[in-house]
């Protein structure tokens, strides 16, 4: 048992940069391509700028039960989002591994709106990590973004993760510094394609593509791809009423398969979320 | 398994408080105000990013960045000038420099710059490009009026100007040579500069400064006095100056524009004549006197110079082993070489202008040294006195220019030849031809050639276009060149070829997309197997830019850069990948910011992608990313009276998984690499 965990928990770290992918099961089935977009509550996460473009108030939850098929992997996270005459301001917590490992992460976020066509986020995070035996420790970093309507459906986006370069212990890089840049652009109003480039400060760049389509009110279908780690994913999401039901899959070549859902409620918003943006944003 | 601490890391915590500082910053400022923002650094960087392309090499460019700041300080006066002087503006030809001419000798005088906009032929974008570069001046009885209503000592204040420029910089890690104790002086760069002028016509300048690592305080200085425009002397000066004239074979400032990302604008030399010295490269200019006399077609110049310069000089020959280009005097050898030689100067150049047609010009000069040069086996470079003998043109017939020089060294002819053919406003093609012979002797030119400016074994031919299209506009250039001789690199003779696209467009209004692709193709010296070789090295640069002006106040920019360099008979092979976020932002009146994150990762340092980044005024240094990290800065610039201005840089490097950064003396024991810098700059 013993060396199971320990085995478990070399995987944790192996993989640190596998389960740092950011929530949400739509950004997930886009291969994560989606800084340009970010138009859901989970944006909070992947990049703050996007959430001023949302005039409703919206509330989150995610889970991924077993990454790579190990449950001690578990990740949940939860998000709210509250719009204000003076920006929007979101909520929202992680909870990875279990009881031997365990990181969890607080985070506030506010967004700005400026001029309709640029928005500027930002976040504070808390992260701590706890390893049974060894003790705990916890820190503070800020994520940056911004995104900008070049056209009335063309975006461009990016997002700069721990800034201030915080981490655990006596280590450097224990949380990673990542610089995300895409553009995100709807062909037709209801097909978005996005295309994305992360650099990790310690990986190689990866690039990242994903499309979105919503073949029907109720349905939307999402496919991506990327490569370092060289990755499909693909999902769809059911939309009803006030409902977002969302499940992403993706593969991994040694891996297999990893399964995650999700589901946002929002309040107060009666169109579609696309239309809704374009209509609180004049871009019609 | 990592270390798990209680305590905060207090690295981290400073950073913080630094981006928390500068978040409250950007949040709290209002945005409501309109902005007169102090541009002469926009203008600056959008003309020299038009311009340039980052070179192999680490470098400061301060003296591109004078060019322009000197241009934007003293515009040139549309009503008064010819046109081979108004097509060296940036951006210009010589067919629309022509057009600009001919509504004048046809509608009179400007009466303000933006009249140039009536001239249809003209293209807006070229109009807007130059506006900060030119003026109008006043009708004649304006003036005489304004001066009968002053009073004699208002005038006085009204016409002096004083310009001070102060600035320290300073790294916050030590680098090898200060914690060895090798460098005698302070870490601290200090740059020092006072110009005063009178009335336009008169203007004196003091420059002092100080290396890092340098012991006096007053490690360089320099001093000019300038008469301008007075009679027939169209300029004179006492004290340090540079001359340049023709292509640059024979007489030219230290440093000029190389090939760069507007294929038409570098081919052809636009020479500025006689200029004080008003740069801190510590290297190749002139001390005594010079005057540039004017008689209507004829202007004439003639200089004396008897000035130091660093050298290495053998003990017991007493000959010139090596010169000295770099400036630093910073430990006891390096000292010892310090004005170690002497060089005199004395000549003239004689000028002709017919209409707008022709310019010619001869140029003469003697310089001699006090120590012999050492006889190199490469170049036969060797005496101690030497004669130039030098005559460029440039001619106008309506769609082409033609443009060259030929200078003879005694010994041999370097020569260049040049058209310029304008098809129509928006296609304009150039092809250059140049041949400089392995003995010709450059001591004081700086040509258009491969090896930045040097005038020695090259044979090439450039070919440029410059292509506005409806979507965009196209710069392409070709060029191959041969090192007939051998080089100090490469023992035998050697060649290569460039090739570069660079495509600018803004599909959507105030977007702008850069695409450019980059190609060299050179042969360098590996060693395989044991015995040095002369291989093919391919290296490859493809750049995607996007530049967005959100309003007048903020600018987003953002870089993804990927370079691969290919040795295929010695099997090196190397990718460089860098991206960056750029931000401009112009919160208040007369406060500028800048901000940058650039993440970069490369195979090694023959695959390091180079960026220009902004600075203080007057700065622009351009690095090399390489190995694997990041690097951010952020600048302050803010105006708070209108006389003062003042700004700051801070800068950092930081490197994951490394214990050092540099090498030898630059060396520094850490992962990071940073900076402060500030500066004021008063205008009274």
């Amino acid at each position: 048992m013993k060396l199971l965990h320990t085995i478990i928990i070399i995987c944790l770290l192996t993989f640190s940069a596998y389960s740092q992918y950011n929530p949400g099961a739509k950004q997930i089935s886009l291969s994560n391509s989606d800084v340009a977009l970010s138009n859901d509550v989970f944006s909070l996460f992947n990049n703050p700028a996007g959430l001023s473009q949302m005039n409703w108030r919206e509330v989150g939850v995610y889970y991924s039960p077993a990454p790579f098929g190990l449950s001690e992997l578990a990740n949940g996270y939860v998000a709210y989002h509250e719009p204000t005459s003076i920006g929007s301001f979101a909520v929202g917590g992680m909870s990875y591994g279990f009881d031997l490992y365990r990181e969890s992460k607080f985070t506030l976020g506010y967004s700005y709106n400026y001029l309709n066509n640029f928005f500027a986020g930002v976040t504070v995070n808390y992260q701590t990590v706890s390893i049974q035996n060894y003790g705990n420790d916890g820190a503070l970093f800020f994520n940056i973004g911004g995104l900008a309507y070049i056209s009335n459906n063309f975006r461009l986006g990016f997002l700069i993760q721990n800034i201030n370069r915080a981490t655990f212990g006596n280590d450097d890089d224990q949380i990673p510094m990542i610089y995300n840049t895409g553009v995100s652009y709807d062909v037709v109003d209801v097909l978005t394609l996005n295309f994305a480039i992360e650099k990790d400060i310690k990986f190689k760049p990866s690039f990242q593509f994903g499309i979105n389509y919503d073949i029907i009110e109720y349905l939307s279908l999402r496919f991506g791809f990327s490569n370092e780690p060289s990755k499909y994913s693909t999902g769809i999401g059911i939309n009803y009423s006030m409902f977002s039901l969302d499940y992403a899959m993706f593969t991994h070549n040694d891996l297999g398969l990893t399964h995650q859902a999700g589901i946002i409620i929002s309040f107060g918003r009666e169109l579609d979320r696309s239309t809704t943006i374009r209509k609180y944003l004049g871009l019609e | 398994m990592i270390e798990v601490q209680q305590s905060e890391n207090i690295w981290g915590w400073n950073r913080l408080k630094l981006f928390l500082g500068f978040l409250i910053f950007i949040l709290v400022s209002n945005t409501s105000i309109f902005a007169q923002l102090d541009s002469t650094s926009i203008i600056t960087e959008e003309v020299l990013d038009n311009v340039l392309i980052e070179p192999d090499e680490e470098t400061d460019s301060e003296e591109l960045v004078e060019i322009i700041e000197n241009l934007i300080r003293n515009p040139i006066d549309i009503n008064a000038v010819d046109i081979f002087d108004l097509s060296k503006l940036p951006n210009m030809d010589s067919q629309s420099a022509q057009r600009i001419i001919e509504h004048r000798n046809k509608f009179g005088y400007f009466f303000s710059p933006t009249e140039l906009f009536s001239i249809r032929e003209l293209d807006k974008q070229l109009i807007e490009s130059i506006l900060p570069f030119i003026k109008t001046s006043r009708p004649k009885d304006d003036i005489e009026n304004y001066e009968t209503t002053s009073t004699d000592s208002k005038l006085f204040f009204n016409k002096s100007k004083l310009n001070i420029r102060n600035r320290v910089s300073n790294d916050l890690q030590n680098r090898d040579g200060f914690t060895s104790g090798k460098y005698q002086g302070s870490k601290l760069k200090l740059y020092n500069r006072f110009l005063y002028s009178y009335d336009k016509n008169y203007q004196a300048g003091v420059l002092v400064e100080k290396d890092p690592g340098e012991l006096s305080y007053t490690d360089f200085t320099s001093f000019h006095l300038q008469v301008k425009d007075v009679g027939f002397v169209k300029n004179f000066i006492a004290g340090d100056y540079v001359l340049e004239y023709g292509q640059g074979l024979a007489l030219w400032s230290p440093f000029g524009f190389s090939k760069g990302a507007d294929a038409v604008f570098p081919v052809k030399k636009r020479a500025r004549y006689l200029r004080p010295y008003t740069s801190a490269a510590e290297y190749r200019y002139y001390r005594g006197a010079a005057a540039h006399l004017s008689f209507d077609d004829f202007s004439l110049t003639a200089f004396y110079s008897n000035n130091t310069f660093d050298a290495t000089i053998d003990s017991v020959t007493g000959e010139i082993t090596s010169v000295g280009q770099t400036g630093f005097h910073r430990f006891e050898s390096e000292l010892s070489k310090k004005a170690a030689s002497k060089s005199k100067l004395i000549g003239g150049v004689l000028d002709y202008k017919l209409q707008s047609k022709i310019n010619v010009g001869v140029i003469y000069y003697n310089a001699s040294f006090n120590n012999k040069f050492e006889s190199s086996s490469i170049y036969d470079l060797s005496g101690d006195n030497f004669n130039y003998l030098s005559a460029y043109y440039e001619l106008n017939f309506s769609k082409i220019n033609l443009f060259g020089e030929a200078s003879f060294d005694g010994k041999s002819i370097a020569s260049i030849n040049g058209i310029q053919f304008s098809a129509n406003r928006d296609l304009i093609f150039t092809t250059a031809v140049r041949s400089y012979p392995r003995n010709y002797i450059n001591l004081y030119g700086f040509g258009f050639s491969e090896k930045s400016g040097s005038i020695n074994n090259e044979v090439g031919i450039y070919s440029g276009l410059k292509w506005k299209i409806p979507f965009g506009v196209l710069n392409l250039y070709y060029d191959i060149y041969k090192f007939p001789y051998r080089t100090n690199e490469n023992s035998l003779s050697s060649e290569g070829n460039d090739l570069l696209i660079d495509f600018v467009s803004i599909p959507i209004p105030k977007f702008e997309v850069r695409l450019r692709y980059k190609y060299e193709n050179k042969e360098v010296t590996e060693l395989i197997n044991l015995n040095d070789q002369i291989v093919r090295r391919l290296k490859q640069i493809a750049r995607t830019e996007f530049i967005y002006n959100l309003s007048k106040f903020l600018r987003l920019k953002t870089r993804i850069e990927y370079n691969h360099f290919l040795i295929k008979d010695s099997g090196q092979k190397e990718n460089g990948f860098l991206v960056f976020q750029d931000v401009r932002y112009v919160p208040l009146k007369n406060i500028n910011v800048y901000g940058r994150i650039i993440f970069f990762q490369t195979d090694s340092f023959n695959s390091a992608v180079y960026e220009y980044e902004n600075d203080l005024l007057g700065v622009m240094p351009n690095l090399a990313m390489y190995g694997k990290g990041i690097r951010w800065y952020l600048i302050f610039k803010y105006k708070p009276l209108q006389f003062l201005t003042l700004s700051t840089k801070y800068s950092e490097t930081y490197k994951p998984n490394v214990s050092s950064i540099s090498s030898g003396d630059n060396e520094i024991l850490g992962n990071v690499d940073n900076r402060i810098s500030f500066q004021i700059d008063m205008s009274f």
